[in-house]
């Protein structure tokens, strides 16, 4: 631990790390929580796979014709915007094609991905790195854009608050309420889909389903309200990036699988103790 | 049509993906009234609420609440939906659920006022839950649940209510206290309630409306063996529909 910490007053890349998982934190509390009481994570899931097409083609695009302004970071807030506007219109324009349309663009955002990554010249470790996060490798100019993308995700979150909470929480009657639901369930798909780039940052494309999802799961047996659930999965998140940061350094694992391992065992945790919490008082 | 009915629908029909749903509706709910809309399961009942709140829109005809399409006084209605769609383990207080009635009231962001509050705890007493503002939602009984609701309902501060199967999956008990509830109601709102069941309705109903593809009213008084059976089917005999011209009287 002290290994650790004395690592992170030195090196400024693992301040960078340790910023950008913090950063992407406080995203994932606030988002998460709308995600998983929506119940949308399969969503998430979608638009977290198709960011390898954008990552994938910006790549392509800076190497081959040298549009070197196109960092793969911004291809991936594009693709995941147009993922999450895409699959929004589709569940609400054709409900009973839903799970196939979500599922395709799952498949063909990767296969895009690993196309233009697979063609373009170089190195393409970088795959690798994608798939699953490259926490040590934040830039201080990605830091940058992390730090954009926070702010307005959270602006956002915060400021529609009531309206995002009664769209989640029984769309019809908002409609009746003369909330436009249409928009408000689009702009939190939108908010979802940047902050799924945040976290690819930090646990790759693959595992960012349970970053985003395992700390507003562990955060709602300690809260009655939605607010109160993201601001206890935010600090569960801060903690699992900042611990498996810790745990990974010294040994050399790999941060990002490190990072899930904790929070899914977190959460297991919590549900058994939990529920044996509950058995006990129903028998007392 | 005159603007002392709280709903009137001329010459409605209705089809869904090709279907015909309603065909030929006509309906007048004078303000003040509790009607209860009862038919069988696919009869169209929820298709009719929906038609009168403005979420489906007529293939011809046309419904008017207040005088009004049914989008620009939205406002004036208390809605309760069919709760089964709602996810009972979602992390909200009953103070949360019933302040969900204040949207849309007025260009707010983010912040609830004062007056919403107040507006609120009223509604929560009216439902007789006054105190129970900060207990979590996942935490109510099946009655408790749907008095929030019909407590969001009212913290729109409505002239109409309308209720779709508030009685579903209730102890008997229960249901009772509910409707009582609603009779108390009764004295200041106008409400519409769906149900599939007539046994307490018919104590507080003044007019009760059968969906079955299309729609006949019947004033309480005449609710009888036979017209239940021609509701529900199990046996076939012939049954007097009144039918009702625009200002009320029969035909």
């Amino acid at each position: 631990m002290t290994e650790f910490l004395q690592a992170v007053a030195h090196y400024s890349f693992m301040q960078n790390a340790l910023l950008a998982g913090l950063l992407a934190s406080v995203a994932c509390g606030l988002v998460g929580s709308y995600v998983v009481a929506r119940r949308i994570s399969y969503l998430a899931g979608a638009i977290a796979h198709s960011v390898l097409g954008g990552i994938g083609l910006a790549d392509y695009l800076a190497v081959v014709y040298g549009w070197t302004f196109l960092k793969p970071l911004y291809g991936a807030v594009i693709a995941a915007l147009a993922a999450a506007i895409t699959i929004g219109l589709v569940t609400l324009r054709a409900r009973e094609r839903e799970d196939t349309v979500i599922g395709a663009i799952w498949a063909i955002g990767m296969a895009v991905g690993i196309f233009f990554i697979v063609k373009t010249p170089g190195y393409s470790e970088n795959l690798m790195s994608y798939l699953f996060g490259n926490i040590l490798l934040v830039s201080r100019q990605e830091l940058w854009l992390l730090v954009v993308l926070d702010i307005v995700v959270v602006v956002v979150g915060i400021l529609f608050y009531r309206q995002l909470l009664a769209v989640c929480f029984d769309e019809e009657f908002a409609r009746v309420r003369g909330v436009p639901v249409e928009f408000y369930y689009l702009l939190l798909l939108c908010l979802t889909a940047l902050t799924v780039v945040l976290l690819v940052t930090v646990v790759g494309i693959v595992m960012v389903i349970a970053l985003l999802t395992l700390p507003a799961a562990v955060a709602r047996y300690f809260s009655r309200t939605l607010w109160q659930s993201m601001i206890v999965a935010t600090i569960c998140s801060m903690i699992f990036t900042f611990a498996g940061l810790a745990i990974s350094y010294r040994p050399d694992l790999p941060a990002g699988a490190t990072i899930i391992i904790l929070a899914g065992a977190v959460y297991l945790l919590v549900t058994i103790g939990y529920s044996l919490w509950r058995r006990r008082h129903r028998v007392n | 049509m005159a603007t002392n009915f709280a709903i009137a629908i001329k010459n409605l029909s209705f089809s869904y993906d090709g279907r015909t749903v309603l065909e030929d509706v006509n309906l007048t709910i004078a303000s003040g009234e509790f009607a209860t809309v009862v038919g069988p399961n696919g009869g169209g009942k929820t298709t009719l609420i929906k038609l009168i709140l403005g979420l489906f829109k007529p293939r011809s005809g046309q419904v008017q609440v207040f005088g009004k399409l049914p989008e620009a006084v939205r406002h004036r209605i208390g809605y309760l939906p069919q709760h089964l769609q709602l996810d009972p383990s979602f992390p909200v207080t009953v103070r949360d659920v019933v302040l969900m009635g204040r949207l849309g009231n007025k260009r707010s962001l983010g912040q609830e006022q004062h007056s919403d509050k107040r507006i609120a705890q009223m509604a929560l007493q009216d439902v007789g839950l006054e105190g129970l503002d900060d207990h979590p939602f996942s935490s109510l009984s099946g009655g408790q649940l749907r008095r929030v609701l019909i407590a969001r309902a009212l913290c729109c501060e409505p002239d109409l209510l309308i209720l779709d199967e508030p009685t579903v999956n209730l102890d008997p008990r229960a249901e009772k206290e509910l409707y009582d509830t609603l009779g108390l109601l009764n004295e200041r709102l106008t409400i519409v309630l769906v149900s599939h069941d007539l046994a307490y309705v018919t104590k507080f109903a003044s007019q009760v409306v059968c969906v079955k593809g299309t729609v006949n009213v019947h004033p309480t008084s005449e609710v009888d063996s036979e017209v239940m059976s021609e509701i529900y089917g199990a046996e076939m005999r012939l049954v007097r529909h009144d039918r009702y011209r625009d200002n009320g009287e029969k035909m």
